[in-house]
C-alpha cells in the first residue's frame, strides 16, 4: 500500500480519513478469490449462517419425507433402506450440520461486535473452520445423493454401525463427517474463548459482558471438553471397520457399551451446546422488547455456568435401558432432574424481566413467547423421562421424539428464528417483513405443537422410533395422519420465513443503526457494519452501553491505520494491555481445509491416506504460518 | 505270537486282557540292544492322508489299513522284505469326506482267529477271511447322510461284534450296536440319548453315582428335541471283559459345542458306560462332565487291568480322559478311585471322588457370545483314542499327550442334517508352561508321572511298551524314538519322511525274526484331524490348531509309508 | 469448472451407487433366472446366467451382498468344515487352490449341487440369490489385494485379517500334495 506512512495512528488524522484508511486496510478484495481468501468474521459468519439454514431446509425436507411415509399404515412412499437413510440423515444433518453450526455461526458474527473488537481471534482459523464445515456437509449430502447415506441412526450405535452389521462405507461416511464438523466446532470454540477473554472493549468488565457472549463462552468450553469424546469414538469406529481393531468387539476385549458412553458423554453436552446460545439470545433480545435491562444478570450468568458444568453429569440418562447398575442409574436420574433448576432460574429471571417491563410485541418477541411455552413443556417431559421406570417404558418410542423436538425446536429453533428477525437488520441492513413475520411465528408455533404434541400420545401408545411403517390394525394410523398434515403447516411457516429472508435482502425497508433501540455494542455501528466494525474502539462504562450513553459513546484511540490492529485487554477488568495485529486475508486456510478434507475422505477408504495425505496438509500449514512480510508480522 | 502282539496293541477296538502268560521273545529288544535297530524295509501305501491305524498283526501277516478311500494290505515279511499277500479295497461312498470331522483315517481291523472285522469310514462293518481277504459279510452300520461315520474299530466280544458310531460334530445321536459275528445280523442297538429303553437303562442299571435321575433322563436332561441330535458318539475304544460279561465304552461330548443351546445335564453324553454284552443293557454309567462346557468326550483311551489298589485286589478300568485327568475306576461298580491331571488343566479344579462330579473353575465357564481365554485342556483333546498303553513289566501307563489350551467362544448353531452342528469358535494356544506335547509315564498308584519327555509338538501317535524295558513312540515331526521304560532316557531315534500319528507295532515273523513296524504319514500340515489343503494363516483352521501349528513346515511327503526296523 | 465437477459427480455416482446399493428383495423373475447357469460337462466352469451379466455382477462388487454372504457363511455351518477359510475337514478357501474351479459359475455349481468328495448340496437350503451372495463372499476370503466392497471383521473371535484387509500375498502357503 503505497502512500500510507508507516505506523500511522488514528489520532493523527481526521475522522473521514480514519474511516477511509480503515476501510482500505480491512477490506476484502473483490472477486472470486477475494471471497475465498477473506478472514472477515462477518462475511464468514454470514456464510456460515446461510449454509446452516440451507441444511435446515434440506433436513426439513427429510422430515417431511418421513411424515409422508408414516402418514398411512404400510405406506409405500419410501422403502425401508431409504427410510433408514432418511431418518439418519435427518438427525445427523440437524444435529451436526445445522444446530451446532448455526449457533457457532451467530457467535462468529455477533460476538466480536458485541464485545467491541474489530475481528474475531484467529481469523484464518475461522475461515478454515467454515471450509471444513462445508466439506463435511457436502460429504454427507453427496453420499446421500449417491445412495451411500448412513443408515445407522444419527448416533450410530455399535454393533449396528460396526464392521459386521454395517457393510459398505455408509457408516464410515457418517463417522468422518463427525470429524469434519467437530474440527470446525472446536476451531470456533477456541476463537470465541480467546475473543471473549482477551479482546473485549476497554471497560467491559466481566459483569458488563452481554449475556449472549456469556452463553457463547460457556458453550465454547463445553465444546472443547465434549467434542474430543466423540472424536475418539468415531475414530475408533473407523479403525474397527477399516483396519480391524477391536475397540467395540467384546470377544477380543472390547466393549459395546463403550460406544454409548463415548457418544453420550459428548451427546448430552451437545444439546446444551445448542440450548445455551439460545438462552443467551433470549437474554440479549429481551431488553429491547421490554424496555428494561434483563432481571438477575448474576443469576443468569451463574445458571449458564452451572448448566455447562452439570451437563457433563447427565449422559447416562440416554442409557437407562442398557442394564447398568441401579445405583448408577439413580445418580443420573438425580442429576438429570437437578439441571432443571438452573434452567428454571433462567426462566424465572426472564419472567421477572417481563413482569416489570413494557412489552413490545414484535416478531422476535413472539418467538420468545413461543420459546417459553414450548421449552417449558419440553423440559417437563424431560423431567419425566429422567425417571428410570418411565424412561424404560417410553425409551425408543415417539414420546422421546416429541420430548427432544420440544426442547430443541422450542428451546433452540424458536429463539434462533427470533434472533434472525432481530439481527437481520444488522447483518443485511434491511428489516424483514413484520407482517409476514407474524404469520411465520403463528404458523410455526401452531404447526409445531399440532405436529409434535400427538407424538407424546403415540409414544405412550407404544409406537416405536425409526420404524419405516406400521400395520393397519395398530391404533396409530389416525394420529399419524394428523401429525403428517400438521407438519405441512409447520413447513409452510418455514417456507414463508425463507421467502421473507430472501426477499427482504433486496427489497426490505432499510434499517438504521439501531432499529430496536437495543443497548448492546453491535448496534453502535452501521447496518451492515463496515469491514472494520468500529471506527474507534468503544469504551464501556456499564452493562447497557447504548442506554447509558445515548448521545455519545466514549471511545479509545491510538490504533494503527496502516495495518490491521485490535486492542488486547485483561481477562477480568478489560484494562487495555497491548495492541495486537490481526491477520490479513489469506488463501492458505482454504488450501489447508482442502488438503485436510482429502486426507479425511481418503482415510474412509484406506489407512494409507493418512500417511500420504498428511504431506499436502503439512505443506498447506507451512504456507499458512510462513511470515508474509506485511506490517502485521511486526510485533 | 499273535497273542503277544495283541497284548501290546493300544489302538481302539482290539481290547486287551493284561497279564498274559509267559515271557515274549520281545525281551530281545532291551535298552542295551535297541541301539542296533536299523531300517530293513519300507512299503508305501499310496494314500496321501493321515495314517492313524497302527499296523495289526494277524497270524503271520501284518495288516496295514489306509485312510479312506480304504485299502487293507496284508503283508508278509520274508527275509526282511515286505511282500503284499492280498489287498482288499471296499467301495467307498466319497460323500463321507464331507461328514468326517476329524480326518479320514480310523483304526484297522479287529482280529478274531481266522477272521478280520473291519469298520470303514463310510459306515460299513465287514467281516473278512484273514487268509485271503475275501469279504464274508458287509453290513451298513452308520448312515452317512445323517452325518454318521465310523471312527473306531469293531470289538469282538465272544460271538458278537460291537460297533459304535461317530459324528458329534454333525449332531448325530450316538449309537452302539451288536452284530452276530457269523452273519452280521444285528442283535441289539443302544443309544447315548433318548428314552431309558433306547439307552438301555433298566432294572439292572446300578450306577455308583447320580442314582436319582428319574425316568428317561436321556430326554429330560435336554431341551425339547435336543436329545435327537445330542451327540454322545461311541467313537473311542471299546473293551470287553468276558469274565464279567461286560462291554465298556465311552460316549462323546454333547452336541452342539455351545452349551447354552442345550441346558440340562445332557445325559448320557461325556461319560463311560458298562453294558451287558449279551443285551446291551447298561450296568453302570459315569459322567465325566455333566452339561459339558469344554468339549469333553468320553472317547479317550480305555484299558483294563487287575491289580492291587490300596491293598485290595480290584478289577480296574483306566480311562485317560479328555478332561485332562487319568481316571482309575472299579470296572465292576463304576466307582472312581483316582482322578489326577496328566496335562495342564484349569477348566476344572479336580474331581470330587465322593460325588464323581467334575469341579469346574468359575472363571473358565463358557457362555454364548463371550470368549473364554486360555482354557486348558483344549477341545482338540489331550490324548488320542490310541494314545495310551500299559506295560505289564513296569506297571506304568504310557500316555502320548498334546498339552494345548484354547480360547473358546460359543456361538449359535443351526442344525441342518449333513452339515456341521458345532457352534463354537476355537483357537488353540500354548500351555502356560512347558511344551506342546509330551510322553508321560504315569504311575497309577501315585497319581502322578514317573517321568516325562517333553516334545516340541503334540504327540499324536500312541506308545508301544515292550517287555524288554523299552518304549517306542513316534513324534509329529517324524522321529521314531525308543526310550527306557523305567527312566525315560532316549536310547535310539530315527527320522522318517513324515510325521507319525499312529502307535508302532511289534511283530514276530514266522521265522522268529522280530520287527518294530511303524506306519508314518501325517497327511497335511495340520495333522490327522484336518485335510491336506489347510491354511494355517486362519487361526481357527482345523479346530484351532492353525493357531499353534502355524510355523510347522509341511512334511516332505505326508503320504503313508510302513517302516520295518529290526535288530541285526 | 462446473462442467468438470458435474462429470466427476457423474462418474462417482456410477461407482458409488453400485457398491452401496441395497436390493432387499429381488424381482421374482430375476431371482428365478439367476439359477440358469450353463456349466460345462464336468461341472467346472461355464457361462453365468444372462441376467447375472445384465445386473452388472452385483454379487462381487456390492458391499451389502458380500456382507450377506459373510452372514450366510456362518449361519449355514460352513465354518464347521472350512473354518474361517483355513479349512479343517473341508479344504481351505483362502489359499488360492480350488478343486473345482475358482470362477463364480464353478463356485455356484459347487454350492448348489454339491461335489463328489463330500461337499453337500445347498440347493434345498438356500435360495438362488443367497447362493450367489455366498459365491461372492467366498471369493473375497482369499483375495491377495483388498477391494473396498469386501466385508470387514465380525464381532467375534479374531481368526485372520478381515477380507477387506486381505491376507498378505507374501505369506501364501505351499501348494498341497495331491
Amino acid at each position: 500500500m503505497t502512500g500510507i506512512p508507516h505506523d500511522l495512528r488514528d489520532t493523527e488524522v481526521d475522522r473521514d480519513t480514519v474511516e477511509r484508511r480503515l476501510a482500505e486496510t480491512w477490506r476484502t478484495r473483490r472477486g472470486f478469490w477475494g471471497a475465498i481468501a477473506t478472514v472477515d468474521h462477518k462475511i464468514i459468519g454470514r456464510r456460515y449462517i446461510v449454509t446452516a439454514f440451507v441444511f435446515l431446509l434440506l433436513g426439513g425436507v427429510l422430515g417431511l419425507l418421513m411424515r409422508w411415509q408414516l402418514a398411512t399404515p404400510e405406506g409405500r412412499a419410501l422403502g425401508p433402506d431409504l427410510y433408514n437413510q432418511v431418518f439418519t440423515m435427518h438427525g445427523a444433518n440437524m444435529m451436526f450440520l445445522f444446530a451446532v453450526p448455526v449457533m457457532e455461526a451467530m457467535a462468529v458474527y455477533l460476538v466480536p461486535l458485541m464485545v467491541g473488537t474489530r475481528n474475531i481471534a484467529f481469523p484464518r482459523l475461522n475461515a478454515f473452520s467454515y471450509w471444513i464445515y462445508l466439506a463435511g456437509g457436502l460429504l454427507l449430502w453427496v453420499a446421500f445423493a449417491l445412495d451411500m447415506g448412513p443408515d445407522i441412526g444419527w448416533f450410530g450405535y455399535v454393533p449396528l454401525s460396526g464392521p459386521q452389521y454395517a457393510p459398505g462405507k455408509r457408516a464410515d461416511i457418517w463417522a468422518q463427517m463427525i470429524t469434519f464438523t467437530e474440527i470446525a466446532a472446536l476451531a470456533v470454540a477456541v476463537e470465541i474463548v480467546v475473543t471473549v477473554f482477551k479482546q473485549r472493549a476497554p471497560g467491559m468488565t466481566l459483569d458488563r459482558i452481554p449475556l449472549f457472549v456469556w452463553a457463547m463462552l460457556v458453550t465454547s468450553f463445553i465444546v472443547m471438553l465434549a467434542m474430543p469424546a466423540i472424536m475418539v469414538g468415531s475414530t475408533s469406529l473407523i479403525l474397527d471397520r477399516l483396519v480391524g481393531t477391536h475397540f467395540f468387539n467384546p470377544a477380543e476385549g472390547g466393549d459395546v457399551l463403550l460406544w454409548q458412553h463415548l457418544f453420550w458423554f459428548f451427546g448430552h453436552p451437545e444439546v446444551y451446546i445448542i440450548f445455551l446460545p439460545a438462552t443467551g439470545m433470549i437474554s440479549s433480545m429481551l431488553p429491547a422488547f421490554v424496555r428494561r435491562p434483563v432481571f438477575g444478570y448474576l443469576a443468569l450468568v451463574l445458571s449458564m455456568v452451572t448448566i455447562g458444568i452439570l451437563s457433563f453429569g447427565l449422559w447416562v440418562h440416554h442409557m437407562f435401558t442398557t442394564g447398568l447398575p441401579r445405583l448408577g442409574e439413580s445418580f443420573f436420574t438425580a442429576s438429570s432432574m437437578a439441571i432443571a433448576v438452573p434452567a428454571g432460574v433462567q426462566i424465572f429471571c426472564w419472567i421477572a424481566t417481563l413482569w416489570d417491563g413494557r412489552p413490545v410485541f414484535r416478531t422476535p418477541f413472539l418467538f420468545i413467547l413461543a420459546f417459553f411455552f414450548t421449552f417449558v413443556l419440553g423440559g417437563m417431559t424431560g423431567v419425566m423421562v429422567a425417571s428410570v421406570p418411565l424412561d424404560t417404558q417410553v425409551h425408543d418410542t415417539y414420546f422421546v421424539v416429541a420430548h427432544f423436538h420440544y426442547v430443541l425446536i422450542g428451546g433452540a429453533v424458536f429463539p434462533l428464528l427470533g434472533a434472525v428477525y432481530y439481527w437481520y437488520p444488522k447483518i443485511v441492513g434491511r428489516m424483514m417483513s413484520e407482517r409476514l413475520g407474524r404469520w411465520v411465528a403463528g404458523l410455526i408455533f401452531v404447526g409445531f405443537n399440532l405436529a409434535f404434541f400427538p407424538m407424546h400420545i403415540l409414544g405412550l401408545q407404544g409406537m416405536p422410533r425409526r420404524v419405516y411403517t406400521y400395520q393397519a390394525d395398530l391404533p396409530w394410523g389416525p394420529l399419524n395422519m394428523f401429525v403428517s398434515l400438521s407438519s405441512l403447516m409447520l413447513a409452510a411457516g418455514f417456507l414463508l420465513f425463507f421467502i421473507d429472508a430472501v426477499r427482504s435482502a433486496r427489497s426490505g425497508p432499510p434499517a438504521g443503526d439501531n432499529p430496536w433501540d437495543s443497548p448492546s455494542l453491535e448496534w453502535a455501528t452501521t447496518s451492515p457494519p463496515p469491514p472494520y466494525n468500529f471506527a474507534r474502539i468503544p469504551v464501556v462504562t456499564g452493562p447497557s452501553p447504548l442506554w447509558e450513553n445515548r448521545d455519545e459513546l466514549p471511545v479509545a484511540s491510538g490504533l494503527r491505520l496502516d495495518r490491521r490492529e485490535i486492542v488486547i485487554t485483561s481477562v477480568a477488568d478489560a484494562v487495555p494491555e497491548a495492541r495486537e495485529s490481526s491477520p490479513r486475508d489469506s488463501l492458505w486456510p482454504f488450501w489447508a481445509a482442502l488438503t485436510t478434507s482429502v486426507l479425511l475422505i481418503g482415510s474412509i477408504f484406506s489407512p494409507w491416506a493418512v500417511v500420504w495425505g498428511s504431506i499436502p496438509v503439512a505443506i498447506a500449514l507451512i504456507g499458512w504460518f510462513w511470515p508474509k512480510g506485511t506490517p502485521e508480522d511486526e510485533a | 505270537m499273535a497273542l503277544w502282539a495283541a497284548l501290546f496293541l493300544a489302538v481302539g477296538g482290539a481290547g486287551r486282557a493284561e497279564d498274559a502268560p509267559g515271557r515274549a521273545p520281545a525281551a530281545a529288544i532291551t535298552p542295551e540292544t535297541v541301539r542296533g535297530l536299523r531300517l530293513v524295509s519300507t512299503f508305501r501305501t499310496g494314500n496321501p492322508q493321515a495314517h492313524v491305524a497302527s499296523p495289526q498283526v494277524a497270524g503271520d501277516r501284518l495288516l496295514v489299513f489306509t485312510p479312506f478311500p480304504h485299502t487293507l494290505f496284508a503283508l508278509k515279511v520274508e527275509a526282511g522284505h515286505l511282500r503284499v499277500d492280498w489287498t482288499f479295497r471296499p467301495d467307498g461312498n466319497r460323500m463321507v469326506e464331507g461328514v468326517a470331522c476329524c480326518g479320514l483315517g480310523l483304526p484297522g481291523p479287529a482280529v478274531a482267529g481266522d477272521r478280520l472285522l473291519l469298520n470303514t469310514l463310510d459306515g460299513h462293518t465287514i467281516a473278512l477271511d484273514a487268509a485271503t481277504g475275501r469279504p464274508l459279510w458287509d453290513v451298513p452300520s452308520a448312515a452317512v447322510p445323517r452325518g454318521e461315520t465310523l471312527a473306531s474299530a469293531p470289538l469282538v466280544a465272544g460271538d458278537r461284534v460291537i460297533v459304535g458310531t461317530a459324528g458329534d460334530d454333525f449332531g448325530i445321536r450316538g449309537r452302539v450296536a451288536a452284530l452276530e459275528a457269523g452273519s452280521g445280523r444285528p442283535l441289539w442297538t443302544r443309544f447315548s440319548t433318548g428314552s431309558d429303553q433306547d439307552v438301555g437303562i433298566g432294572p439292572g442299571f446300578a450306577p455308583f453315582y447320580d442314582r436319582d435321575l428319574g425316568r428317561d433322563a436321556g430326554v429330560t436332561s435336554w431341551p425339547p428335541g435336543g436329545w435327537e441330535r445330542g451327540g454322545g458318539s461311541v467313537s473311542g475304544t471299546l473293551l470287553h471283559d468276558p469274565e464279567l460279561g461286560l462291554v465298556f465304552h465311552g460316549t462323546g461330548r454333547p452336541a452342539p459345542i455351545n452349551p447354552d443351546q442345550r441346558p440340562g445335564g445332557n445325559r448320557w453324553s461325556s461319560g463311560l458306560f458298562a453294558r451287558d454284552a449279551a443285551t446291551g443293557a447298561a450296568r453302570w454309567f459315569y459322567q465325566l462332565a455333566s452339561h459339558d462346557l469344554h468339549g469333553v468326550s468320553g472317547t479317550g483311551p480305555l484299558l483294563m487291568t487287575d491289580r492291587d489298589w490300596k491293598g485290595v485286589r480290584r478289577k480296574l478300568l483306566i480311562h485317560v480322559g479328555l478332561s485332562g485327568y487319568v481316571y482309575v475306576l472299579d470296572r465292576v461298580t463304576g466307582e472312581v478311585l483316582s482322578a489326577e491331571p496328566f496335562v495342564p488343566v484349569n477348566a476344572s479344579r479336580g474331581v470330587d471322588l465322593a460325588t464323581g462330579a467334575l469341579l469346574r473353575s468359575d472363571n473358565k465357564t463358557t457362555r454364548i457370545g463371550t470368549m473364554t481365554r486360555d482354557v486348558c485342556p483344549s477341545l482338540t483333546g489331550p490324548v488320542t483314542p490310541g494314545g495310551a498303553a500299559l506295560s505289564p513289566e513296569t506297571g506304568l501307563l504310557y500316555i502320548a499327550t498334546s498339552r494345548l489350551c484354547m480360547d473358546i467362544e460359543p456361538r449359535p448353531a443351526t442344525y441342518m442334517q449333513g452339515t456341521p452342528f458345532t457352534g463354537a469358535n476355537l483357537r488353540a494356544k500354548r500351555p502356560p508352561n512347558g511344551s506342546l506335547g509330551a510322553l508321560v509315564a504315569w504311575d497309577l498308584a501315585a497319581g502322578k508321572p514317573a517321568w516325562t519327555i517333553q516334545e516340541d509338538l503334540p504327540v499324536l501317535g500312541g506308545p508301544l511298551p515292550l517287555p524288554g524295558g523299552v518304549v517306542f513312540y513316534g513324534t509329529y515331526d517324524g522321529y521314531l524314538k525308543a526310550v527306557g521304560a523305567r527312566d525315560g532316557r532316549v536310547l535310539w531315534q530315527e527320522k522318517l519322511a513324515s510325521g507319525i500319528v499312529a502307535a508302532p507295532t511289534f511283530f514276530t515273523a514266522p521265522d522268529g525274526a522280530q520287527y518294530v513296524s511303524v506306519l508314518a504319514g501325517q497327511g497335511g500340515a495340520l495333522g490327522p484331524s484336518a485335510g491336506l489343503e489347510v491354511d494355517a494363516r486362519d487361526a481357527t483352521a482345523a479346530r484351532g490348531l492353525g493357531n499353534v501349528l502355524r510355523g510347522v513346515p509341511p512334511p516332505e511327503d505326508g503320504g503313508g509309508a510302513l517302516y520295518l526296523f529290526a535288530l541285526p | 469448472m462446473k462442467r468438470r465437477a458435474a462429470l466427476v459427480m457423474a462418474v462417482a455416482m456410477l461407482v458409488g451407487c453400485q457398491r452401496e446399493q441395497r436390493d432387499l428383495r429381488l424381482d421374482p423373475p430375476v431371482a428365478a433366472a439367476l439359477d440358469q447357469v450353463a456349466p460345462t460337462a464336468n461341472g467346472i466352469g461355464g457361462a453365468p446366467p444372462d441376467v447375472y451379466v445384465a445386473l452388472g455382477g452385483p454379487y462381487e462388487s456390492n458391499a451389502y451382498n458380500l456382507g450377506e454372504g459373510k452372514r450366510l457363511y456362518t449361519w449355514f455351518n460352513c465354518k464347521g468344515c472350512h473354518a474361517d477359510g483355513g479349512g479343517a475337514s473341508g479344504p481351505a478357501l483362502m489359499d488360492g487352490w480350488w478343486r473345482y474351479g475358482a470362477d463364480p459359475v464353478s463356485l455356484f455349481v459347487s454350492l448348489r449341487d454339491g461335489r463328489p468328495n463330500g461337499m453337500p448340496a445347498y440347493r434345498d437350503k438356500l435360495t438362488t440369490e443367497q447362493i450367489w451372495q455366498l459365491v461372492g463372499y467366498v471369493q473375497t476370503i482369499g483375495m491377495a489385494s483388498a477391494t473396498t466392497a469386501a466385508p470387514s471383521r465380525n464381532d467375534e473371535m479374531q481368526s485372520r485379517p478381515a477380507e477387506n484387509r486381505a491376507p498378505a500375498a507374501a505369506d501364501l502357503p505351499t501348494p498341497p500334495s495331491r
